[in-house]
């Protein structure tokens, strides 16, 4: 159970939302654009290799 | 299985939701989904060895195991609609969320539709 992944998730959106705001700030928009989807693309890839676990898993025990 | 760390996990990831939603409220749907997805992979590995025994305890019966199977196929389809579909319906999308439901209704009914065969026939060799 790795529990950690949870925390990391959380640690990288405010990380980026932290990005977001001193950028704008400095006047680059597009680089915190660039910032958010880069964050996004990152936790997305984390998401979807869980769910890929998860459904091997379920897969393995009920037999689908 | 001790629960008391599911239930910690997810009190503690409903809190980084909440943090979350404000700032950027794609990042607390997927803590939702991620917490999800932890907690039944840790609960369906446990479920495995009960599944065995009851299996073992089937065949040892000497009752077939085709129903037994597709009655575990129903469950696992079951767990894993009301799980796409609760997640949509968190995010905000009950549209998508009614729709999991209903593709998930439409899987566990074809697959029930051999014992529905199989009932019949055995109902007209009585009747015959």
């Amino acid at each position: 159970m790795d529990v950690d992944f949870i925390f990391r998730i959380a640690a990288i959106g405010i990380i980026v939302t932290v990005l977001n705001q001193v950028l704008i700030r400095s006047g680059r928009e597009e680089q915190a654009m660039l910032t958010t989807l880069a964050g996004l693309v990152v936790v997305l890839l984390m998401v979807v290799n869980a769910v890929a676990d998860l459904f091997t898993t379920v897969k393995d025990l009920f037999g689908l | 299985m001790d629960i008391f760390k599911i239930i910690i996990i997810c009190i503690v990831s409903t809190v980084l939701c909440v943090v979350l939603r404000p700032y950027k409220s794609e990042y607390s749907v997927l803590i939702a989904i991620l917490t999800a997805v932890l907690v039944l992979i840790f609960v369906l590995k446990s479920l495995i060895s009960p599944l065995n025994l009851i299996a073992d305890k089937i065949i040892s019966a000497g009752v077939e195991i085709k129903y037994f199977k597709v009655a575990l196929k129903a469950v696992g389809i079951g767990y894993v609609t009301s799980f796409a579909a609760d997640i949509c319906k968190d995010a905000g999308q009950t549209s998508l969320s009614s729709l999991c439901e209903t593709a998930g209704k439409c899987a566990i009914f074809v697959l029930s539709i051999p014992l529905l065969i199989s009932v019949c026939d055995m109902a007209l060799g009585f009747i015959k």
